[in-house]
């Protein structure tokens, strides 16, 4: 199965802006100085061997939205967040032959950044196409339906083209969708969230988003750790430090990086991909978390393996 | 353990004979030690022709952890985008030394190691190969209440 | 994968010093947050928690010490660490600790500037 990540930013968009690209510039051109490039070929070199990601790329400003590309002739997303405009459109580009019209969507929760890119994704609007939405929690529709509706958006959700259904997922059940064995888990959350695992081809990937882990009260026992269990990867809320998420941030819905690890660690999950960045965080300071979270798992890692760790951004793509 | 190559052919028996005594020292036996030798030469094989078009400049670096029950190597590179695991596992049609790279790439790690993973993170290609010492474990199916 | 947490206490002036030993870690944590935050509900307490002897800290102490943390301030108390070693200030860098309580290299230290003269 193939991940792709469209949108990774939590809460809200957050756009790169003018001062952050001057200075990305401005320090890679410091870096730069004094030496000379043959052709385009040196200049990537250079990028890739004396810039990190946090300096010549950006994390990425969109909400979440994250696809797994299974072998199987439908679509499979998480969350409907901004990120999936370009989804659509890469749809609508005729990029996936091989797959019909059928969108399955599995959705965290419907929180706004979790459903606002739906009046821009395409492919709702045209006739023919089927989209499933699928989640833990009974009335989504209500808030699909209203974004839609006067005096937030022009076009009516009655006027979309494509057949729309929601279901209902029942977390004590297994569910066969897109060919994927799926399970979900309720998570803590304002107004509930649910995290997945999605079973295929051998492979196992965890979605978890939005959600707040109290694992440091219940250790081994905790529920969530057989959720992630041997997962080839788990892509995890660590919006914010672990003294914030206990602290100020208490009851806010979102999780650390160092409850990642620890959870990761419990579940002998392969590989973490850390995700839903605060708006308020730049490249930088992202960039910052990864670096420390590295270095955390190694402290935690205590005669396991390494735990591979990833911060995901808008464009990255990953072969399970 | 953390090894530091020059990306030259001549770097690729030393990662091997490291990797080889690292396994051996964390429980493999010496066959699994030698398979896992094998792919290393293969995935350090690859980054020195392909990732770096045989640029003797640049390094990369390898990384040897054991664990109580298996050993892995995680090979880093700032190369080209190069997933040593893409594309058809099965064996191309001629002799060996026709067989298409990533082909006979995807062959080996998969039938000499027990696990392995690539990952474009960044400007960086990672490739993680995972030995069990004595059998895979089979995966758990995840115990839902 | 606790190790055994052997925690003394001791008075020095109206201080009081707890020094844990071995792993604070999700076994090991309630037995010390069990002296931790009666020490700190009375008024005004001053507490210094040694880590010379701690190899590591995980999640659930950082959570013991933020409760202690809370406790201190909601009754005018003082709640401090020291002699961090490696691992466990690195622990405290990542997850921000080091700006929830305030760290000191040796327990002296802790102690001058927690009761002053």
């Amino acid at each position: 199965m193939r991940i792709r990540f469209w949108g990774t930013r939590g809460s809200l968009p957050a756009p790169l802006g003018v001062a952050a690209v001057r200075s990305k510039l401005r320090n890679a051109l410091r870096k730069a100085s004094g030496r000379s490039f043959a052709d385009d070929a040196a200049i990537d070199r250079f990028i890739a061997s004396e810039l990190t990601f946090a300096e010549a790329g950006t994390f990425g400003g969109n909400t979440s939205c994250v696809e797994a590309d299974l072998d199987s002739d439908e679509h499979l997303i998480f969350d409907l967040g901004s990120g999936v405009r370009e989804f659509g459109n890469r749809v609508m580009s005729g990029a996936y032959p091989n797959k019909k019209k059928v969108f399955n969507i599995l959705m965290s929760h419907p929180h706004w950044d979790h459903i606002m890119g739906f009046p821009f994704f395409v492919p709702a609007y045209i006739p023919g196409h089927t989209i499933r939405i699928y989640g833990g929690h009974s009335t989504l529709d209500n808030a699909f339906r209203r974004q839609h509706a006067e005096p937030s958006f022009p076009v009516d959700y009655s006027q979309l083209g494509a057949r729309i259904e929601f279901i209902t997922l029942d977390p004590a059940k297994t569910h066969d969708i897109a060919g994927a064995k799926v399970n979900l888990m309720r998570q803590h959350h304002t107004g509930d969230s649910y995290g997945y695992r999605i079973e295929h081809g051998g492979k196992a990937m965890v979605y978890s988003t939005d959600s707040e882990h109290k694992f440091e009260e219940t250790g081994d026992a905790y529920p969530f750790v057989d959720f992630f269990r041997d997962a080839d990867l788990v892509i995890f809320d660590a919006m914010y430090s672990l003294a914030d998420a206990v602290s100020i941030r208490e009851d806010w819905g979102h999780s650390s990086n160092i409850i990642a690890v620890e959870l990761c660690h419990h579940a002998g999950a392969r590989r973490l991909c850390l995700f839903h960045h605060d708006p308020n965080s730049d490249d930088r300071s992202i960039g910052e978390v990864l670096v420390d979270t590295r270095k955390f798992e190694e402290l935690a890692r205590e005669g396991r393996l390494p735990l591979d760790v990833l911060s995901a951004y808008d464009g990255l793509e990953i072969t399970l | 353990m953390i090894l530091t190559l020059e990306g030259t052919p001549a770097a690729v028996g030393r990662a091997v004979e490291a990797v080889r005594r690292f396994a051996l020292g964390n429980g493999l036996g010496e066959a699994k030690a030698a398979a896992l030798g094998v792919a290393v030469d293969e995935a350090v094989t690859n980054v020195v022709r392909h990732a770096y078009d045989g640029d003797p400049a640049r390094s990369l670096t390898l990384s040897l952890s054991a664990g109580r029950d298996a050993v892995q190597v995680d090979i880093l590179d700032n190369g080209h985008p190069f997933d040593p695991l893409a594309g058809e596992a099965a064996l191309p049609e001629g002799g060996a030394e026709e067989r298409d790279v990533g082909g006979l790439g995807l062959l080996l790690m998969r039938e000499l190691v027990d696990e392995a993973r690539y990952i474009r993170d960044g400007d960086r290609n990672k490739l993680m190969l995972r030995a069990f010492v004595g059998h895979s474990p089979d995966r758990r199916e995840p115990g839902l209440a | 994968m606790g190790g055994m947490v052997a925690t003394s206490e001791k008075k020095v002036g109206n201080a009081s010093v707890l020094s844990p030993t071995g792993r604070v870690d999700v076994e090991t944590t309630p037995p010390l947050q069990e002296r931790l935050l009666p020490l700190l509900g009375q008024a005004g307490a001053v507490v210094v928690i040694d880590f010379s002897g701690v190899s590591y800290i995980s999640s659930s102490g950082l959570r013991a010490l933020m409760l202690g943390a809370k406790e201190a301030k909601a009754k005018g108390g003082k709640l401090a660490v020291c002699a961090l070693n490696e691992t466990v200030s690195e622990i405290f860098r990542i997850s921000r600790f080091n700006q929830v309580v305030p760290v000191y290299a040796d327990l002296n230290g802790a102690l001058s500037a927690l009761t002053p003269t």
